[in-house]
Order: C-alpha cells, then sequence, then structure tokens
C-alpha cells in the first residue's frame, strides 16, 4: 500500500518571494474568486437580505425594547452595526480553513506556492465587504427609520475600527484553526457567538451586566471597541476621550494577531504529523 | 430430513399506522444522527441559555421589569419556547428536503413507499426531542431568575404547547417544498430568523408594533400560540378566553400545510419532468 504523500510546505519565503505587488495579487484574487463564490451561491438579492436586513430586524427588535431609553437606542445602533465585525469574526473568518477543508481546496491552497496569509488575508478581505453593507444598513435605519443623531469623530473611528478589525481577526484566525482542528466549525461558531452577544455589549454596554460576567466581559476586546464605536460616533468623542477603551483595545489588537499566527502554525504542523491534508 | 420453517404470516400495517411508523422512524433517526455529534447539541442549548440572559440584561437595562402585564423573565421564557419550536420548523421540518439533498439520499426518498409528508413531520418532532434539553435548560434559568406561572388549569397551557408544535409543524411542511424549490435553502433558513423573532414576538410582545408590522405578524401562526401559551400559563387564562389565538393560529397553520401540500407536489412534478431526482 502506498503511504499517503507526505506533506511539504511549498509556501514561498519571505527571501524567496516575488516581491509585495505578487502579494498584493494573490490577497486581491483570492477575494475576488471567494467573492464571486458568495455571491453565485447565495444569489445577489439573497446575499443583500442576508448580510443587509438580518441585522436591521435585530435592530428593530432592541429599538422596541429601548424605546423609553433613546440614549440606549442610539447605542444599540451603533453597537449592532459594530457587531457586525464580530458576526463576521464567528462565522466568516472563524470558519474559513474547516470551509476549504469541506469545499476540498484546503489541500491545494496549502500546497500553493503563496504565503498563507496572503489567501486567508484576501479571504478575510470578503468578510469586511459583508461587515459594510451590513453597518452602512443598519446606521441607515438607525439614522432615517429611528432618528438617531450621529456626531462622528472620524479620526476616532478609524482608530478604533483599526484595532477592532486587528483583535477580531486574530481572534477569528484562532477560532479558525481550532474550527478545523475539531472539524466542526460551524458548531464551534454556534456554540461562541451567543456568548459573544451576551458578553460582547452589542445590546447594551458592558456595563450593565451583573457580576460575574461584567469581569468575564473586560477579557474581551469587544466591549472595549463597541464602546469607543459608540461613544466616537454619537458624541464626537477625541481619541484621548477614549484612551480608557483604546489602550486595552490596543493590547488586544496585539495579542490577538499573535495568537491567531501561532494557531495557524500549530494546525499546519498538525497537518505535517499527520500527512494528509485532505483529512483537515 | 429437516422441517422447512414456517414462514409468518405477513402482516400489512394499516394505511394510518404505516404513516405513523414513518414519522417515528424519521424522528428516532433524527435523534440518533444527531447524538452522533455531541458538538452538535451544544450550540442549541447553549444559544437558548445565552440569547435568555442577553434579553433579561437588554430588559433589566432598559428599566422595564415588566413586559406584557408580567414580568420580564416569564415572558422570556416562554418566548424562547416558542424561538426553540421555530428553530425546529426552519432547520428541521422546514430543511428536509435539503438534508437528504445534501446528504445524496433524496433520490430514494422520492422513491420509497412512504408519505414524503410523514417524513417532514418525523423531521420535526425528532427535532423538538432533540432541543428537549434546551426547552429544559430554559424553563430551571427563568424559574432561578424569577420567571413565575399562573395558570388556570395545567391543561390550558398543555393545550396550547400542542397548538405551538402542530403549527410549528404545519410551517415546516410549507418551507420544505420552498426551501428546496427556491435551491437556496441555506440562505433562506438564515434570513428568516430574525424577521420571525421580531414578528412572532418572542422577545417583545406583537403587541407594542407598529400596526402595519402587526397586520404582517398575524401571518405567523407561532405568534398567536405563542401569545396563547403566555395568556394561560402567565396571567391564568382560561380555555375559552385562548380560544380565539388557537384557532387563528391553527386556521393560519392551515394555509402553510396547503401551501406545504402544492409546494410538494411541484418539487416532485420538477423532479419527474427534469428526470433526475438528486437535483432536488
Amino acid at each position: 500500500m502506498l503511504p499517503s504523500v507526505p506533506v511539504t510546505s511549498t509556501s514561498i519565503s519571505r527571501r524567496n518571494s516575488a516581491g509585495v505587488k505578487a502579494l498584493l495579487a494573490i490577497v486581491a484574487g483570492s477575494w475576488w474568486v471567494l467573492l464571486q463564490e458568495r455571491l453565485r451561491w447565495r444569489g445577489t438579492a439573497g446575499y443583500i437580505a442576508l448580510v443587509a436586513l438580518r441585522p436591521v430586524f435585530e435592530v428593530s427588535i432592541a429599538a422596541l425594547v429601548y424605546r423609553a431609553r433613546p440614549e440606549l437606542l442610539s447605542y444599540v445602533v451603533v453597537a449592532l452595526a459594530g457587531n457586525a465585525f464580530v458576526f463576521n469574526m464567528n462565522f466568516f473568518v472563524g470558519e474559513i480553513l474547516d470551509n476549504e477543508r469541506t469545499k476540498g481546496t484546503l489541500a491545494g491552497l496549502f500546497l500553493a506556492p503563496a504565503p498563507r496569509a496572503a489567501w486567508l488575508g484576501g479571504f478575510a478581505l470578503v468578510g469586511l465587504f459583508d461587515v459594510a453593507l451590513a453597518a452602512t444598513a443598519v446606521l441607515l435605519f438607525g439614522r432615517f427609520g429611528l432618528g438617531v443623531r450621529y456626531n462622528p469623530n472620524w479620526l476616532a473611528i478609524i482608530v478604533t475600527l483599526a484595532l477592532f478589525i486587528a483583535a477580531l481577526w486574530g481572534l477569528g484566525f484562532v477560532f479558525s484553526a481550532i474550527g478545523l482542528w475539531v472539524k466542526k466549525a460551524n458548531s464551534l461558531s454556534n456554540i461562541v457567538a451567543p456568548f459573544m452577544t451576551l458578553l460582547g455589549g452589542a445590546y447594551y454596554p458592558v456595563a450593565q451586566l451583573p457580576e460575574p460576567l461584567h469581569t468575564i466581559a473586560r477579557a474581551l476586546p469587544n466591549g472595549y471597541g463597541l464602546t469607543a464605536l459608540a461613544d466616537a460616533t454619537l458624541h464626537g468623542a477625541s481619541l484621548t476621550a477614549l484612551a480608557p477603551q483604546l489602550l486595552p483595545l490596543a493590547g488586544f489588537a496585539i495579542a490577538l494577531p499573535i495568537a491567531g499566527t501561532l494557531a495557524f502554525g500549530w494546525i499546519e504542523r498538525a497537518v505535517r504529523v499527520r500527512g494528509e491534508l485532505d483529512l483537515y | 430430513m429437516i422441517d422447512a420453517p414456517i414462514p409468518r404470516a405477513v402482516s400489512y400495517r394499516s394505511p394510518a399506522a404505516h404513516l405513523w411508523a414513518t414519522v417515528m422512524a424519521t424522528a428516532r433517526r433524527y435523534v440518533k444522527t444527531s447524538y452522533a455529534y455531541p458538538i452538535e447539541l451544544l450550540p442549541w442549548v447553549v444559544t437558548a441559555l445565552a440569547s435568555f440572559v442577553t434579553w433579561s440584561v437588554t430588559y433589566r437595562a432598559s428599566g422595564r421589569e415588566a413586559v406584557d402585564g408580567t414580568n420580564a423573565a416569564a415572558f422570556l421564557t416562554l418566548g424562547m419556547i416558542g424561538l426553540g419550536t421555530w428553530t425546529s420548523t426552519i432547520w428541521s421540518s422546514g430543511y428536509t428536503l435539503e438534508y437528504e439533498r445534501s446528504g445524496g439520499t433524496i433520490g430514494a426518498l422520492f422513491l420509497a413507499p412512504a408519505s414524503r409528508a410523514a417524513v417532514i413531520v418525523g423531521y420535526g418532532l425528532g427535532s423538538l426531542l432533540w432541543l428537549a434539553p434546551s426547552f429544559i435548560g430554559t424553563l430551571v434559568l427563568g424559574l432561578l431568575t424569577g420567571a413565575r406561572f399562573s395558570a388556570h388549569d395545567p391543561f390550558t397551557p398543555a393545550l396550547a404547547v400542542l397548538t405551538l408544535i402542530l403549527v410549528s409543524l404545519a410551517t415546516g411542511f410549507a418551507f420544505a417544498g420552498l426551501f428546496i424549490l427556491s435551491r437556496r435553502a441555506n440562505m433562506l433558513a438564515n434570513f428568516l430568523q430574525p424577521p420571525i423573532y421580531l414578528l412572532a414576538g418572542f422577545f417583545v410582545p406583537r403587541a407594542e408594533l407598529p400596526g402595519w408590522l402587526h397586520a404582517i405578524s398575524n401571518a405567523i401562526p407561532a405568534g398567536h400560540a405563542v401569545e396563547a401559551l403566555r395568556s394561560s400559563a402567565l396571567r391564568g387564562a382560561s380555555l375559552s378566553e385562548i380560544a380565539p389565538s388557537l384557532l387563528t393560529a391553527l386556521g393560519v397553520a392551515s394555509i402553510y400545510g396547503l401551501i406545504g401540500f402544492l409546494s410538494l407536489r411541484r418539487v416532485e412534478y420538477a423532479a419527474k419532468r427534469a428526470g433526475d431526482l438528486d437535483l432536488y
């Protein structure tokens, strides 16, 4: 009986890479291929309905609960728009590797002479497209459907988003590696997502959580990110004013991508030991 | 010389017994298959419990301790039961044919001398059994967080629960055909969740919906059934008081049943015309 084909990494090293241009071409190519696939799978109308309308209904439910608390209504609109990043981290970035495995394309990707980070980054960018659509729909609904007024501090919003996205992508890659390892990424996402909603401050500021949930919530980037986004978008809060949120968020933005890289390295080593990519 | 064994007389089941046997066999298979992967059970339990806490905190943050004439914990407990049956409607009975299609067994199902309707009902009942731990967990959590029930008699809430199950199965029956005809079952199933959470009044009373939305929500049978359940279990309404809601729920559900019957016929017609069952 022939042994399994030993796995060897063909990923190009930094020294042999064809430069930034080639890297960007891989990112763009991966982004385009996956975006097309998603549009074909759901149809354009279905894609928009699922990505943009779904969070609008979530906001509507919260708006009915908060109809006597306008300040919380404003918060929940921005927080649920920001929560689109969390949802995406969970159900998209967190399932990338396992989805490729079930499609039978993971082996090809692992063997492709391209940096893993390039195609992973390209795939993750498709998620940003989803998030932009969802967040825009929620914010427009908040403005014109619920009468929420925004007073954005754009610099603060951009800095917060950059840190929040870095932290969530890092966390998403950790989940993606674990999902691939347990071979049930979607089940894992479904287990994690309710806790992210409960502890993340999507429906209320995390300060409203009772103990010990409040303390646990402080160990996640979500609450810092969503509170900072809400303050920057609704009250024009400056970077200085947001420092208590942004400093911990910056810590997550550094630590979680490192954790994601380590998790990816771990799963790659596990694949090599196993020697059969298709099993992973 | 060895005596030949005397063949047992073949006894055929009556049509009704055959139908029931199909329902029970399908439900049994659903539960057994689902328990093959214990990780699949966790999300349903976790989602129910975490959602309950999330909405409890949301109501607490809003300052509303009483909802729809009862305390928020009790209101949400029964809302979560409604949400559980809706999950079954969408992801089990409604998803029956899609599961068979993706499993490659839909051809065998269509050629089997068994009622497709019985198979769909079997999926629905199986999933309700499968979801039993999440129902029990929600009830226990509700009681622990202050939910108090006040029923006129045990029979009336039990009848409301039975109605909720029946309308759930009827709605799932309609979705089974419609999902497969759309060829976008996963997208539809995912999309249909939040709108129904809003329209069926699982988290917010239907009476609080704006007028035009309230009119649309009348077309959701689960909404009427959950209202009847809340009235009977939380406010001690008698059978005669909840009868209009129960009859409306069953009346609307019968329309869904008719849609299911017609859509299943359409599926069979399309499959026979194409000559390729696996396409559906």
